[in-house]
């Protein structure tokens, strides 16, 4: 069974909504549903882009005060803005410093207790999810051609995918940054059974790794151009094409958009870029 | 007055023998400007230079010039590569140096190369084009592996120094160490304590072995205590060592043996490493703690509390200490009480980004500065500072030539009275007339930089962070730090006005770094006009531009091709790094897509 199939079938099922009102949500399908209340909390986004009025976006947005696009990411970060290259401390000594357990806590959905795992005992993702399949014995590993991952139980069918809480509260998929990243951001684990994470619209992106990791924008002078009329507007980097969803002091929030062959109707997952 | 250039008298080999007497690299550089021959006696007679940015002369000219050459030292990235603000790629290649030496030096015995690229291949070519290589140090390099060393340690046949500081070393096993042929036993120092994966142990044991000279050893977190206690019996005229791992279970055979070996090495002055150091293991260091000039705790985040105070107050002749914020106010008073022959002090942070508790304060400060008078450097992260702590610090200190002090949290202000800390830094030059580095944060305004300017006259370095109102403010250090050679600005609001306020300046300096601050292209095009002789570099880490049509909320990709950029008529645009620096090599040619230069 293919996966987006499964995927479209169960969204129209369990989410009985129009095709137009999907379209393109920058939060959970239906946004004030009781299920998304708390992820919409975190992802603050309630307002939908119409994907093909592109050129007048901007301009709706740029009488709108930007507050009201980043109350809610506002509340998502971590308190204090990371900067690049700040605190100055050589790579080398960040690195030498780093304790060498982590131990962060694994659930996994229907499973009566959690575990936990050293993720430094790990050289990369492959290896992790191979000793959680270990952990949890009754799932086998099965990798999707567009580089997803996620862990089976054969006996129920039952799709998990691997989620990971980051530094800042937010639920991201595993395997999109590169993996000494993801061990320093990630606080805990969490196998989210498939069909609730349909449930909630949120279908994972393909990995962006090809995306330069150190964007840098300023607030005020991303090419002159404010933050009000970049919201909504739609880049173009590296030959993906993303929607500017918000800016903060300190991050951006940029939806993907996926080439042909992903319906405009699929829910992203934003990634977010530290500036 | 008739006037006889009594000089033209004296034979050119007495010249040099004169010339020989001057070993400071500027003295040198003065006597080749007097005349041709002088000149020419001084070239050929030169057995060391200094290049303190590899772009600033090409190699092959270098090498040309100084054909008697025998130790080199080079410097590549600017200083804020170090904190991940220039992309990788960007440059500083070790392999043209080797190349223009290995044809034109022959003599060459030593280089030291910092903040560079070097290859295996690299490596290779060195130990091979250099019949007479004795050491080598890497500090902060890259682009290696330990197959490179590998080929170091095969090959030189009378190879004394091989000093490896915090490199980023590609570890590809173990075997390297053993790469060291028998007959060699010329070792004097040998610092391998960044590698961060497995070593042979034995080959290790065997090679201290069979090098009686060695002065300094630096192991790396790998070697166990009992390789430790076996190395330290074999080599009792040890001066420097750095300890593998620390970790050592109760009573066992290698902790004695530890014990019995530290108290034989009445020669050791110099202690680093405790990687995971049990307080056992430091209980059998406290013997020799009295002897002790320098001691580096910085990577032992175990040492801290009560382990420490009983460490530190043994050390009683310390000149120079570096150590991790968590050993809080409460032991830097220790310190302060103990070690009053202090030099230098380093104070890093265990937590980078402020999110504990407060761990060292402005208070540990005060104290270092009231018991140890003889302070003259410091690098101190905290989590806050205040302007009277600042103002007694200087009272206290004024011999500081380095000050450098990075409050964590940017632009924070004097907790004590909100205000900024523009007369805390302020009294820091005033009352330390021997300036030379000075590195600031907190909350700052254009006033610290009157301060500096009317003051900081021996000035060589400045590092600002996120300080500043307007223009003014880099004018202002422009202007009245005569002595200034190198200024890195990043996360301020200076702009072209400042940039441009006076171009002569930088070609009297080696380099000017501005990051994240208010200049613009034509800012930059200007500058690159009028001053020729620098090379106004801009690094654009974008891959895809947006154009000026954002209006229509689409953003189209423009291809990274140089020229559309820098020519598309849009000089407003902001420039987010600009690297400039005087050199008579000309632009770089071997500079990356993402660096442009004007």
């Amino acid at each position: 069974m293919s996966v987006e199939t499964e995927r479209s079938s169960t969204e129209s099922d369990v989410s009985g909504l129009d095709y137009e009102e999907t379209a393109l949500t920058l939060g959970i399908p239906g946004g004030a549903r009781a299920t998304g209340a708390e992820l919409e909390r975190k992802r603050g986004f309630s307002r939908t882009v119409d994907l093909t009025s592109r050129i007048g976006a901007s301009e709706d947005r740029s009488d709108e005060s930007p507050d009201t696009n980043t109350a809610g990411s506002a509340k998502a970060p971590a308190p204090k803005a990371r900067v690049v290259g700040w605190p100055p401390v050589r790579n080398y000594r960040k690195n030498a410093l780093k304790s060498s357990n982590k131990y962060v806590k694994v659930a996994v959905d229907g499973a009566p207790y959690l575990r936990k795992v050293d993720l430094e005992a790990y050289g990369g993702y492959e290896e992790l999810l191979s000793a959680l399949q270990e952990m949890f014995s009754c799932f086998t590993i099965r990798n999707y051609p567009n580089e997803e991952r996620k862990l089976v139980d054969p006996i129920h069918g039952t799709e998990y995918v691997p989620t990971y809480e980051d530094k800042d509260g937010d639920w991201m998929l595993v395997g999109d940054v590169p993996w000494k990243m993801f061990v320093d951001a990630c606080k805990r684990l969490r196998l989210m059974k498939s069909s609730e994470a349909t449930n909630l619209g949120l279908i994972f992106t393909k990995s962006i790794s090809r995306i330069n990791w150190q964007i840098h924008l300023r607030r005020k002078h991303i090419l002159g151009k404010s933050n009000a009329q970049l919201l909504g507007s739609i880049i173009t980097l590296n030959h993906v094409q993303f929607i500017v969803l918000s800016f903060t002091e300190s991050q951006v929030w940029l939806f993907e958009i996926l080439s042909s062959g992903w319906s405009v109707s699929e829910f992203m997952l934003a990634s977010q870029f530290i500036i | 007055m008739k006037v006889q250039s009594a000089m033209f008298y004296f034979p050119e080999e007495v010249i040099e023998h004169i010339f020989s007497f001057l070993t400071h690299h500027p003295d040198r550089n003065t006597v080749s400007t007097v005349c041709k021959a002088w000149y020419k006696i001084e070239r050929l007679s030169r057995r060391e230079v200094f290049v303190g940015n590899c772009y600033a002369i090409r190699p092959d000219r270098a090498a040309a010039r100084f054909p008697g050459l025998r130790s080199l030292t080079l410097k590549g990235k600017p200083h804020f590569a170090d904190f991940d603000l220039v992309p990788p790629d960007w440059g500083g290649l070790a392999g043209p140096w080797i190349e223009a030496m290995a044809r034109s030096c022959p003599n060459l015995e030593e280089l030291r190369m910092k903040r560079m690229v070097v290859s295996d291949e690299s490596l290779e070519l060195l130990v091979h084009a250099f019949p007479n290589f004795k050491a080598l140090v890497l500090v902060s390099c890259e682009g290696f592996s330990t197959d490179g060393l590998a080929a170091v340690a095969r090959s030189c046949k009378s190879l004394r120094e091989l000093d490896l500081q915090e490199n980023e070393i590609e570890d590809r096993g173990p075997r390297w160490l053993n790469s060291f042929p028998d007959m060699c036993t010329s070792l004097v120092s040998l610092n391998f304590a960044c590698l961060k994966g497995e070593v042979n142990l034995k080959s290790l044991e065997r090679l201290v072995c069979r090098s009686p000279n060695l002065k300094c050893l630096r192991l790396n977190r790998a070697v166990p205590v009992e390789t430790l206690a076996k190395i330290m019996n074999q080599c009792p005229n040890l001066e420097d060592l750095g300890t593998g791992s620390l970790l050592a279970d109760q009573f066992s055979e290698a902790y004695v043996s530890l014990i019995s070996a530290l108290q034989k090495c009445k020669k050791l002055r110099c202690l680093s490493g405790f990687w995971d150091a049990s307080p056992l293991c430091l209980l059998a260091v406290y013997p020799i703690c009295a002897n002790l000039t320098g001691l580096n705790l910085s990577y032992a985040p175990t040492v801290q509390g009560q382990d420490f105070i009983n460490l530190i107050q043994h050390c009683v002749k310390l000149l120079r200490l570096w150590v991790l914020d968590s050993v809080g106010d409460k032991g830097l008073a220790v310190v302060a009480s103990a070690c009053k022959e202090l030099q230098e002090l380093r104070v890093f942070p265990s937590d980078l980004f402020a999110a504990g508790p407060a761990t060292v304060t402005e208070e540990g400060l005060v104290a270092i500065s009231t018991g140890c008078p003889k302070l003259n450097s410091l690098l101190y992260f905290c989590h806050s500072m205040t302007n009277s702590a600042l103002i007694t610090v200087s009272k206290n200190c004024p011999n500081f030539t380095r000050f450098r002090l990075c409050i964590l949290e940017p632009r924070k202000p004097d907790p004590a009275t909100n205000e900024p800390l523009d007369e805390g830094f302020g009294a820091v030059v005033k009352t330390c007339k021997n300036l030379r580095r000075f590195s600031i944060s907190g909350l700052l305004t254009d006033q610290v930089f009157y301060y500096i300017g009317k003051y900081a006259k021996a000035l060589e370095m400045l590092s600002i962070a996120f300080a500043g109102d307007t223009d003014q403010g880099m004018t202002y250090v422009l202007n009245g730090c005569k002595n200034l050679r190198k200024l890195e600005i990043r996360d301020c609001p200076f702009g072209d006005g400042a940039l441009l306020a006076d171009v002569t300046k930088y070609e009297t300096m080696r380099s000017l770094w501005m990051s994240s601050c208010d200049i613009s292209l034509r800012g930059c095009k200007a500058l690159a006009t009028k001053m020729p002789s620098l090379n106004v570099e801009i690094i654009n880490e974008w891959e895809a531009e947006m154009e000026e049509n954002l209006n229509n909320g689409v953003a189209e990709v423009i291809s990274n091709n140089n020229n559309k950029h820098i020519n598309n008529g849009n000089d407003e645009r902001k420039v987010e790094k600009l690297y400039v620096y005087r050199t008579v090599g000309g632009p770089r040619t071997d500079a990356p897509d993402f660096v442009w230069t004007l």
